[in-house]
Formats: structure tokens, C-alpha cells, sequence
């Protein structure tokens, strides 16, 4: 399994990498299959959202991603009547965001090592709490600073003026 | 002299042309095991760009095709047992997880007495599940977003029913401890079905 690429999370007027998918335990509450198809080997989910923490609470602002038929999925298809914003009252759990250098590359999940890992707790969409885990400090000056994924694979969807290459 | 050469090569040619024509089979039936793996995700396999998101150009694209093409078939030809041993190993690793895989999944999750809270009345929990956000992002209704699984789940009480809440701490796949919150119909002894309202991970092994 390669790198994944995260969701963003907006955070004190800050675009951060988030290593952590709340919108996975809304499709598991609700029993269902996610509807996004996977057409990169660093995004097996099929989608990118960007998150926000306002007022203590959890949103989910924007989804970017493709069903199976190739339609472009928003949050107004999940949500319908919700186009901007939802309240992400179902997600309960760690939301972690990578941050400083990178310590050790993990080719796998989000498995790659940062310096410090900020984890916000959320209880039924409700920041709880948060901690700051210390990994240990870089000393590699050109180590990575910030999350990032090394080789991913996109696969193609057949356009017209390519269906006559392999 | 050169009879007895000739004599000596001869099962070394057999070896190889046989090596070889296993080979070429292998490799047919590996491409047609992918193709159809590919096609049943509704995917091509020749059109991907490692690291890029923007196709190449037509003759890259073509070059690369023949450069992997030409590898596949030398590798094919000449290291097909190796091949054929990581693939069957593959499958024999699926097949053992597979098999081995602990009960407790969340498709297979139940509740049992000793996850049971304390019996509610529809109204009471209806009352203090009530989601508001002072930003609108859900709907004012009992558990928002998870309103519609709430009223199925209402759908199937009986009249003698009684709906408990629970919490179970659960060993799922992928070595998890997750908590799982909800609501629960008891009807006699049965403990089925039930509502999910949260489920959280307690501890990644």
C-alpha cells in the first residue's frame, strides 16, 4: 500500500495535512460503501476533504473526488441540502496532524514519522481535548519538512483522443 | 566427438524450449489473470503515470509500453519460477489471513448483556439526541446526519420491545480496540437489532 495522501484540515487559520478520515466513520455508521471510486494508489479512499475546526466543533467544508461512473462528487452529494458545511456529529475519535521534519519515511498508510504529531481529541463532532506527541528531533537538514508522499500511481481514465495508444 | 556433443546438448535444448514454453504460458495467464482483475475494477492497466497526474505525451507513453512490455516477456521467459512462487505465495498468505481473521468485525459486531446501559423510552432518547450547530451544518432532527438509520431502526420495535443504550468495547480487524456506542432492541432474551451512534478507537495494537 502506498503513502496516502491526508485530508486538510483548517485549524487557527491554518491549512494543515491531517492523517486522520472522519468521513470513513460516517459511511460505517450509516452501513453503507463509500461512493468515491480510487483512481490513485496514494489516495485509496477516492477523496480529499478539507476540514475545519471552528467554535470547538468539526466541519467538513469540501470533498473532492469521482464515483464510479467518473462524476465529480461535492459535499452536496453526500449531504444533500448541505453544500458549505456539515457538522461531523457522528466522528468520534483522534485526529492527527503530522508536524516539523520528517524522522523516518513510511511508504505505507500514514505511517511516516514527523517530529511531533498534534492530536486533537473530538467526542461526537466536539473538540474534547489536545495533546502534542514529541517523535524526536531532526537532524537532517534536508529532510522533508511537513508531510509529503514520494511515488504514487494515477490511474488513467481512457480519453477519446488517447483510446488508440495502449 | 561431435556426435557425442551433439548428444550432450540435446536434452539442454529440450530443458530450454520446455523452460521457455512455460514460460510464455505463464505470462499469457498472467496477463489475462490481470486483465480481467483490471476489468472487473472497471480499469485499464496500461494507462498509469507513477507520480504524475497529468497523462505523458502519446510516444513516451508508447516507449514506456514496449520498454515493460519487453521486460514482462524476458522476465516471463526467464524467471518464471520465481514468479509463479511470490504469486502462489501471495495467495496462500490471502488465503491463511483470510482464514485466520478474528470475529468481531463491525458488519459481525453484536451486542451482548454485559454491553447494556439502561433501558430508554424512544422519547427520552429522541429528546437528548436531538444535534444542533450553531452554524447550521446539520439537520435539527434526533442524531443529524444519522436521522433516516434511526427512524429504520424505530421501524422495527415491536409493542413489547424495550430499547437499551450500550457500550462495547470490540477487538475489530486490523488489530483495533474501538468502543462502540448505541441503542439496542431487547426483545426477550434477544439482544438484535441495533443502532450505532459512535464507535472510537480505544487502542491500535
Amino acid at each position: 500500500m502506498t503513502a496516502q495522501f491526508t485530508e486538510r484540515l483548517l485549524l487557527e487559520g491554518e491549512a494543515v495535512a491531517m492523517c486522520t478520515e472522519p468521513l470513513s466513520s460516517y459511511f460505517s455508521l450509516k452501513g453503507i460503501t463509500s461512493p468515491f471510486k480510487y483512481t490513485c494508489t496514494a489516495l485509496w479512499r477516492g477523496y480529499q476533504g478539507v476540514w475545519e475546526i471552528r467554535q470547538d466543533r468539526l466541519y467538513l467544508l469540501e470533498l473532492d473526488g469521482e464515483d464510479a461512473e467518473g462524476k465529480q462528487l461535492s459535499l452536496g452529494d453526500i449531504f444533500p441540502g448541505y453544500p458549505d458545511r456539515v457538522f461531523a456529529h457522528w466522528y468520534s475519535g483522534t485526529l492527527r496532524i503530522p508536524r516539523g521534519k520528517q524522522l523516518k519515511y513510511v511508504h505505507m498508510g500514514y505511517g511516516s514519522v514527523y517530529e511531533e504529531d498534534l492530536l486533537i481529541q473530538i467526542r461526537r463532532g466536539v473538540l474534547v481535548g489536545r495533546d502534542v506527541q514529541h517523535n524526536g528531533v531532526s537532524d537532517d537538514p534536508s529532510a522533508p519538512d511537513g508531510y509529503r508522499v514520494s511515488t504514487f500511481t494515477v490511474l488513467a481514465k481512457p480519453k477519446p483522443e488517447e483510446e488508440s495508444a495502449p | 566427438m561431435n556426435e557425442l556433443i551433439a548428444h550432450e546438448v540435446e536434452p539442454l535444448q529440450i530443458f530450454l524450449i520446455a523452460y521457455g514454453s512455460v514460460g510464455a504460458i505463464w505470462m499469457v495467464g498472467i496477463i489475462a489473470y490481470f486483465s480481467i482483475q483490471a476489468a472487473a475494477r472497471g480499469q485499464g492497466w496500461g494507462g498509469s503515470g507513477v507520480g504524475r497526474s497529468r497523462p505523458l505525451p502519446r510516444v513516451r507513453k508508447w516507449l514506456r509500453f514496449i520498454g515493460a512490455s519487453a521486460l514482462l516477456v524476458a522476465a516471463s521467459l526467464v524467471l518464471w519460477p520465481l514468479l509463479a512462487a511470490l504469486h502462489i505465495g501471495d495467495l496462500i498468505r490471502r488465503w491463511v489471513e483470510k482464514r485466520n481473521r478474528p470475529a468481531g468485525l463491525v458488519r459481525s459486531f453484536k451486542v451482548e448483556r454485559s454491553h447494556l446501559k439502561e433501558p430508554l423510552m424512544v422519547e427520552e432518547i429522541e429528546l437528548s439526541e436531538m444535534v444542533s450547530d450553531p452554524l447550521g451544518g446539520v439537520p435539527w432532527v434526533p442524531f443529524g446526519h444519522l436521522n433516516s438509520e434511526w427512524e429504520a431502526f424505530k421501524r422495527q420495535l415491536h409493542p413489547t420491545d424495550q430499547i437499551y443504550s450500550f457500550a462495547a468495547e470490540w477487538q475489530e480487524d486490523w488489530g483495533l480496540t474501538v468502543l462502540i456506542e448505541g441503542y439496542v432492541i431487547k426483545r426477550g432474551a434477544r439482544l438484535s437489532p441495533h443502532f450505532v451512534v459512535s464507535r472510537s478507537v480505544v487502542q491500535a495494537h
